[in-house]
Parts: structure tokens; sequence; C-alpha cells
């Protein structure tokens, strides 16, 4: 029917000028700048003199018997899982307490909130502070209450943990919001309806709450994985990779590689792994997590 | 924790029977709630009120009294604005010209990248048309790749555009930004599609029913959106830190870096200026409080 | 979106970009090192000046204090020549590197610039101009033989010293007085590791499991430019003399033992703490801070009424003590180089007591130590006699940023309580396979 017909191609016409700005401004300042890295993973070069030498998968091969990059990969996992699991768990359960209106509720809201919108070099040095192995205020708080000290930034075991809660601490507000809206388009009578069935409390959360927030959970769990694995800050300002390796982790280490070492083509392809890590990742939840429900 | 989940689920029907125990529990799991509130909210905080109180002592008393843990640790002894007047008599510029700067570019990318980007996120949430998926796909790919990679080639880019040094290789990079694309698709696909139906039924295109009916349907989550850009740019360091050589274009997070030098860390100034650069995003912030409170609800719709 | 469609995506990227590696289009250089020989040899009369007017551009580390005293030696040169401006742009310590190393990438370096022990890094990959014509026999002769040490690579020098820094014990001379402790005063009297080791566990104070006051403690904790001297008081060196093997040297006996005593500071001993205390030493809770000459000044300018005195470092089988600090190098690149280089003679050598007495820096040129005698004076003289007795220069690889991380990933490990030798095999073999490439 030419009436369809002509109303798919308004819409393929509208929807080609409303995506073509952000395309460019994509094309231009990302996707050159990815396809340039992509390219120079396969090269040796150094980034003082950018003189290319073609070395074909030499720096993939290398990124595969560097034990330092193999430690990383696993620390990131770590932090990664660690982090999304315990933020969107946290973020949930404030979500479910803030929902409704009491006295004093926007300004919990805003507390919460408030570690999102801060400079990350800022809270990372003030986190360093209070993670002090003897004059920090956390072991000063543990001693006064009896308790023996930690290691926060000196126990091999414990330092990757102590980055995450950096972690979770600065990014839970921001779930908490999406969150938050996700639970307010839940229209009430459902939960109604499911009282009048009988079903308590935890039923609701597992039978309504839970499967109508999917789309909310999808896009926290995807942004925040993306975040996560990414981690650099923290690491850069509060441990520097280590003791004992404990948090090398992927872009901390293609960090050093390019500005520490100038191995652009090395870096470059380091990136290229973390990408194919991300893109896998985060290809899964989608699937995972995929909802098809339409209010 | 647990029961106050339990309370949230089932308050929609709870208030209709109320009876005395029930009552007596009811009271008993509001203050619970705000004792629990209360605790995690003063961690949530405390950062903040450390780096305020720490901005107001004088350079020689601020590790002071670190350690043993005394209500001096946090407490200024001597209440002093010496480490805000000397960021404000700054040289060669004023901490506050380095706060200009960065005020004027993250509005700059916020503005920008509020149209391009709320465009896009519409076509992707509620138009269909060919290779959607892909193209999606595409766009979340540039999230994946870690700046640090890209910031040589992306410096380069610069050069080609003769933008080294200049406010525009601080703007328009980060005006069209795929996690912004992602965020407001978010929020535009939990827009009802009776709403769109109906302004199109009314004769609207695509185009005027974005203008009309989605962007003033959406302006809380709008606002939620531009506070996270803003804040994104106001925390940016390295790109600033190599593209822009000359104080005169010096934003804040590079100029906090300064206090650190070879060496020393001025932690007065250092403070100070970390209190000086979280008072605008808070501020903007408590202004916008209600509409990021309902910032993600859509509550104008339910209406 | 599907995992296997986005596996596609992926796979179409690296196609697309492998077929464009094949093509192996070299991108831009920067512009050719200088290979023609210069013509000006520099003289101390003032070099012909042209008439043109030339703008320089000029990179030092962020100070507050550093960049004004910068800032009136350069308006001085302006005053004398003035056809050259120049314009003075800064960079944060931590950050320098990075900013000065993505200039070079984009072929749009500063034409003058602060560069330290990474000279030789940069010199290998051709940013650097040569500087050998330029500096005459009589000029370099001028200068401490151990300030060269960071500005030449591969017999060619990049650079010239702008000053020196080396450092010394700080000690709470009130602490010291109350435990009876005699302090040195000069290279010859410095405690010996076992004597220092006695001197800081008595300054240590405990109570039950707290540490109220740590005996001793680093400015720079952790890395290379505070450790080091450990090997070279222990006879050790980290690296073979040519700078490209670490086995038979960082862990040799000698290596192994130097690093044994500084972690028994952390673990057995426990004088020093892991994580550096900000403020500690001028606020009671350390003791001893190992901190250079510039440190000086600020502590007395932030704490006035804090009381310390300063010792030489502590020695075992021989004295040992970081030297090093800023040179100034051209870059290849610079459209500018003979007004490059009046520039960089004029700091280095006219300007240089001037810039020494008010950076707090010390100096590096014979004459200018000889014209003042405050140099041989308490508190410069505890320096300036380690600078020229005692002398340890960092490694001048042009893999040095490796180096230091290396370096300081083993010492900090250690100073966790790693196992001390086979934290510092592993350092070795790291080191190995990375220099030996």
């Amino acid at each position: 029917m030419p009436k369809v017909q002509k109303l798919q191609r308004e819409e393929i016409k509208s929807s080609f000028l409303l995506l073509l700005p952000a395309t460019i401004g994509l094309l231009i300042f990302s996707f050159y700048p990815i396809v340039s890295a992509a390219r120079t993973s396969f090269f040796d070069v150094s980034a003082l003199s950018l003189k290319y030498d073609p070395i074909g998968f030499t720096n993939y091969i290398k990124a595969f018997q560097d034990k330092i990059f193999l430690i990383s990969i696993g620390n990131t996992l770590f932090y990664t899982i660690a982090v999304v699991l315990l933020q969107i768990l946290v973020a949930l359960i404030f979500a479910l307490i803030l929902k409704n209106a009491f006295f004093g509720v926007g300004f919990f809201r805003t507390a919460f909130f408030l570690p999102a919108v801060t400079s990350l070099v800022v809270v990372s040095t003030i986190w360093k502070i209070f993670y002090h192995t003897d004059v920090g205020i956390f072991n000063s708080v543990l001693q006064t209450i009896g308790l023996a000290p930690v290691g926060w930034l000196t126990d091999a075991n414990v330092v990757l943990m102590s980055i995450v809660i950096v972690g979770v601490w600065k990014e839970v507000g921001f779930s908490m919001l999406v969150l938050l809206g996700g639970l307010n388009i839940i229209p009430a009578d459902y939960y109604e309806a499911a009282a009048i069935d009988g079903a308590s409390g935890w039923t609701g959360f597992w039978k309504i709450t839970l499967p109508l927030l999917r789309r909310s959970l999808l896009f926290v769990t995807v942004l925040a994985t993306i975040n996560a694995i990414k981690v650099f800050i923290p690491i850069y300002v509060i441990t520097n990779g280590g003791p004992m390796n404990s948090t090398q982790t992927l872009v901390f280490n293609i960090y050093r590689n390019v500005f520490g070492y100038y191995k652009l083509g090395y870096g470059s392809a380091l990136s290229m792994i973390l990408l194919l890590i991300v893109g896998m990742v985060v290809g899964l939840q989608f699937r995972l997590l995929r909802s098809d429900v339409e209010y | 924790m647990k029961s106050i989940t339990f309370d949230k689920c089932t308050s929609p029907s709870s208030g209709v029977h109320l009876n005395g125990s029930l009552k007596g529990k009811k009271i008993f799991q509001i203050i619970l709630r705000y004792v629990v509130l209360a605790i995690v909210g003063f961690i949530f905080i405390f950062p903040f009120i450390y780096m305020f109180l720490s901005s107001s002592k004088p350079q020689a008393e601020i590790f002071q009294y670190a350690f043993p843990l005394s209500w001096k640790t946090l407490i200024p002894q001597t209440w002093t604005l010496e480490n805000f007047v000397e960021l404000i008599n700054l040289l060669p510029y004023s901490f506050l010209h380095y706060l200009g700067n960065s005020i004027f570019v993250a509005i700059a990318c916020t503005f920008g990248s509020l149209i391009i980007n709320a465009t896009a996120a519409y076509a992707f949430a509620k138009l269909n048309f060919p290779a959607k998926n892909i193209l999606f796909g595409l766009f979340l790919i540039t999230m994946m790749v870690p700046f640090e990679v890209l910031a040589i080639p992306l410096y380069l880019e610069m050069r080609t555009f003769n933008w080294i040094d200049s406010y525009e290789a601080l703007i328009i990079p980060w005006i069209a930004n795929a996690s912004g694309i992602f965020l407001l698709r978010q929020f535009f696909t939990e827009m009802p599609k009776d709403l769109l139906d109906a302004a199109r039924i009314d004769g609207c295109n695509y185009l005027s029913t974005f203008w009309y009916v989605v962007i003033p349907n959406s302006i809380p989550a709008l606002i939620t959106f531009s506070l996270i850009r803003f804040q994104a740019s106001w925390d940016s360091f390295i790109w600033p830190l190599i593209v822009t050589p000359s104080p005169e274009k010096r934003l804040v997070q590079v100029a906090i870096a300064t206090f650190t030098t070879e060496v020393d860390t001025r932690w007065g100034l250092a403070f100070g200026a970390s209190v000086m650069a979280t008072l605008p995003i808070l501020i903007t912030f408590l202004v916008f409080q209600r509409y990021y409170v309902k910032g993600v609800m859509m509550s104008g719709l339910k209406g | 979106m599907k995992k296997s469609s986005l596996l596609i995506l992926l796979s179409l990227i690296i196609i697309a970009s492998l077929s464009m590696a094949s093509c192996a289009t070299p991108a831009p250089t920067t512009a050719p090192v200088a290979d023609q020989p210069t013509k000006v040899a520099a003289s101390t009369e003032a070099p012909a000046v042209s008439e043109k007017e030339v703008q320089l551009t000029y990179l030092m580390q962020q100070d507050a204090v550093l960049v004004p005293a910068m800032q009136a030696v350069v308006d001085d040169f302006m005053t004398e020549y003035p056809n050259i401006k120049v314009t003075i742009d800064s960079a944060p310590f931590s950050e320098y590197h990075t900013k000065l190393g993505t200039s070079f990438a984009g072929g749009n370096p500063p034409d003058i610039f602060w560069t330290d022990i990474r000279t030789a890094m940069y010199a290998s990959q051709g940013v650097l101009m040569p500087l050998d014509d330029r500096i005459t026999q009589e000029n370099r002769d001028d200068y401490l033989a151990t300030a060269w040490n960071e500005t030449i690579y591969e017999g060619v020098t990049y650079a010239v010293p702008l000053h020196q820094l080396t450092e010394g014990i700080y000690v709470n001379t009130q602490m010291a007085s109350d435990a009876g402790i005699v302090l040195p005063t000069n290279v010859e009297e410095a405690w010996t590791w076992e004597e220092f080791m006695d001197v800081a566990k008595t300054l240590t104070k405990r109570e039950g499991d707290a540490t109220l006051v740590w005996g001793f403690s680093q400015q720079r904790p952790l890395q290379d430019w505070s450790m080091l001297p450990l090997f070279f008081q222990n006879t050790a060196e980290t690296l073979s003399p040519d700078l490209t093997e670490a086995s038979g040297y960082i862990n040799s006996q000698a290596g192994i033992e130097a690093m044994t005593f500084m972690g028994s500071w952390y673990t057995t001993e426990k004088i020093v703490s892991v994580e550096t205390i900000p403020d500690g030493f001028p606020n009671g809770s350390l003791a001893m801070m190992q901190a250079p000459s510039s440190y000086r000044p600020l502590l007395e300018s932030k704490f006035p009424d804090f009381k310390f005195t300063i010792v030489p470092m502590f020695k075992n089988k021989s004295c040992g003590v970081t030297t090093g600090g800023w040179n100034l190098g051209i870059a290849s690149a610079s459209k500018h180089p003979e007004e490059a280089w009046i520039l960089v003679d004029y700091l280095t050598r006219t300007a240089h007591e001037k810039w020494v007495t008010t950076s707090g820096y010390l100096p590096a040129r014979k004459s200018v130590i000889e014209a003042n005698p405050q140099f041989g004076e308490y508190p410069w003289v505890v320096f300036m006699e380690q600078l020229e007795n005692c002398a340890v220069t960092r490694p001048a690889t042009p893999k040095y940023s490796f180096y230091f991380d290396t370096f300081k990933q083993m010492v900090v490990d250690i100073s966790v309580g790693g196992d001390v030798t086979s934290v510092v095999n592993r350092t070795a073999e790291a080191l190995d396979a990375e220099l030996g490439q």
C-alpha cells in the first residue's frame, strides 16, 4: 500500500535527520580515533616520534605473554563483577527505600547522588587519606571500637576491595536514580491486584517489581559494566597498580604503556583486546536481560 | 534493610487496614528507616564534610590532629578563609578564572550535547529504520574503548583542525556522546506509546512530535541528563591537560593538580579548590533538585 | 542487540583496520633531527641579534614559587634581547611528561623545556636537538661533573643542566636533643646503617599497637630517587654499565642486602610507615625525614615555628645520595633553534646564580659555588659536600620510565612484606626482558 510506504519513508527520512548530527560527531571524534587505534595496533610505534613500523600481530602475541597484562585482566574482571553486583544491589535497596515521599527524602536522594557528580580525582585523593593504615580515619575508628586495623592499601588481599568500595560509593547514586525512575513507572494497580490475590511483599517484589524493572536494570548494568571495566583514576591516584600487582587493571596498564612508555602500538593492541572483552560482556548482558515489556 | 524493603513493596495497600499492633510496628519501622538512612547518608557525605572542614583550617593545622582520632581531627581549631583568599589571588590567574573556564566549557558541552544526543536518542527509542540495532551497537562501541588510547589520534586531529589550545578542542569533540544517547534512549523508551500516537493522529510529523510532545514531557529527564553531562565535562582532566598548554585556558581539575608539586602538596589549597570546584555542581544540583527527583519518574505523563 | 551481531561489528572493525595496515602509510613525523652541523658556536659575548621578532615557547614544571622565579629571570632576558619574546607554559609535576610527550607526538612541542632523567628517552626518539656543537669546553668544565650525567645519550649531549638537587636527612631538633642524640655535621661523621637504625629506633615512640612517632620517613617514598643510594652505599649497582641488564647487579649479594635493610624499616623494625603521613614531619609524627634541599624553604614558610636540623645521608661501605635536577632541552622541531639556544645559554649561564638563589635548588656551576660563600655554610654545605663526593645518578636509559615503575613496584612489594630475594629476582627478570630489547 502506497500510504504505508510513504509513512515508512517519512519515518526513515526523519530518523536520518535526527541521527545525522550525532553520527557525524561520533564519526569524526570517536570512530576515526578508534579505527586509527585499531590500525596502530599492527605497528611498532613510539608515541614520541610517530614512526610506524609494521609488525603484524606481534603486539597481540606479546600481550598474551605479558604477565602483568594477564594479571590485569583477572583483576579487572574481579573488580567489574564486584562493583557491578554491589552497585546494582545497593542501588536497588536505596531506590526501594526512597521510592515514596517521606520527610527528608530529597535530602537522602541528594546525599546518595552527590558522589556521582563530584570529581573522581578529588574523591580518590580523600579516600586515600581515609584508608591510611597508620593514621587513616577508618583504622582509627576500628581501633577505637577495639577491632584490629586493616591494611586497606598495604594488604595485597584487601587493596582491590578497597578500590571496589570507592567505585561503588561513587557510582551507586546514579544507578539508584535510574532505578527510581523505573520503579515509578510501574503502575500502582499492579501491586493492588497482587495484594488482592494475597501475594506478600516479597512475592510482589519477585513477581512484579523485578520483571518490570528489567529494562532499567539492563541499562544500569550495561553502563556500570562499561565504566567498571575502564576503571583508571582511583588506581592512578590511590595505588598505582600495587602492591604485588594486586590492583593492576587493563586501562591502567594501557595508560602506562601509552603515556609512560610511549608504546602506542602496544597500547592500542591492548585496547582492542579490551574492546573485545567489553563487547562480549555487554552483548551477553543484552541477551540475558532483554526485555520486551511495553507499558 | 530487609524489613524496610518489605514495607515499601506493600505500602500501596497497607495504609487501609492498620490496627494497633501494626501501627506500633509501623512506627518502629519508620524509626529504623531513619536510623539506617542517617548512618548510610552520613557515610556518603562524610568525604565532603571532611573536605569542607579541612579547607577551613590553616595550612599547618590540616593534618596536625589526624592521629589519634579526636574531635580535633575534623573540627578546625582556628577557622580561617586564608586558603580561599589565596586561591582567589592566585598567580598568574585567580582560581576563579579557571572556574569560569570550566563553567563556560561545561555549559557549552552540555547545551550542544543536549540537542544532538536527544534527537538521536529519540530516533533510537521511538522510530523504526533499517539497521537500527547495528547502528546502536556501533554507537555503544565508542564507549568501550578507553579514552587513554584515543587521546593521541584525537590530539593529532586537533592539530589538523588547528584547535590546539582552543576552546573548540575542549568542547566540540565531547558533544556527540554515546553514553548520553544511551541514557536518553532509556528515558524516551519509557514514554508511553499512546502519547506519541495521539500526537501523530493529530497530524504531527516525527520532528514536530519530538519538539512538541517528547521534549516538553521529558524536561526532568533532560535536566538529569544535563547534570550528568555537565559533570562529565567538569571532571575532565587528561584531555584539557594535553590540549591546552597555556594557563589562560586551563580548567579546574588541571588547576587542582598543580597544587601537588615536586616537593609537596599544598593541601589547604587543594581542599579549598576542591570545595570551590564542587560548589557550582552542588548548587546546580540543589536548584534542580525537585526536577531530578522527579527526573526519571516522568510524573508529568501519569496525570 | 545480539551478541552475534556485536561480534560481527567487531570483526568488521578489525578487518577494516587490517586492510589499512597493509597500506602502511607512514604518518607525518616530527621535523627531522638537525643533521647539518649548526653554524653558530656558543660564546660568552652576546650573540648576533637578528632584527626580526621571534616567539619562543617554554614549558616548565608548575609551581607557585618556581614559575614566578623563572618569569623574573626570563623578563631579564627579554630586556636584554628585545626581539625574542618568551611565553612560559607550565604543567603539574605528576603529569609533566604526559603533557610534554603528547606535544612531541603532535609535532608542536615547546621550543625549550625542562627535561630530567628522561632526556635519554626523548633523545632516543630524535625529538631533542643535539647541543654538543654549542656547548664550549669551558662552559662544560664549569659544571660539577655529575650534573651532565642526565643529559647525555649515546655520547651526545641533548640538554644543559639548570641546577642540581640532592637530599639530606631533616631531623626534628627537639626530639633529637630530648633523646640525647648527637647529630653528624659532615659526610665524615655521617651515621652508618647500624647507627642510623639505632637512632631511628630510639626516636620511634609506640603506645600499645599504635605508633605515635615514626623514627624515619622519606619525602619521595618508595621510589628509585630515595632508595637507589642504598645500593650504592652497599657498593652495588642496579644495572650493568651499558644499562641493558639487571640480573647479577640488582640481585647481587650486595643488592639483596641493601633491599633487606630497607625491608627491615617497614617489617621487622617498623621505624617507617608504609604510607606517607601528610605533613607528618612538621606535625611531630615523623622524627626524621629524608628530603631534598628544596624542602627547606617550604618548611620554613609553612611551619615557621618548627625547628629542624639537616644532617647528611647515612652511609654503609661508602656514602651515596641521589642527585639530579632539571635540564633545559631544545626541540628538534623548533623553528627557531638559534634563538632557543641563546635563551638556554642565558638561563643556564648568565642567570644561573639568580635562578638557584630564588628557586631553592642547588647550584651546578663551580664559578657560582665559589663566588657565593653561603654555599660553604650550613645548611647548604650539607648538600654541597654530598653533591661533590657522594653523587648517585639514576640510570639514563631510554627506557627509564619502565625502570622507574619496575623499581617502584619492587620497593613497594618489599615494604608490604614480600620476600626480598624473590621480589628482587622477579624485578631483575622483568628489567632484563625490557631493557635487553
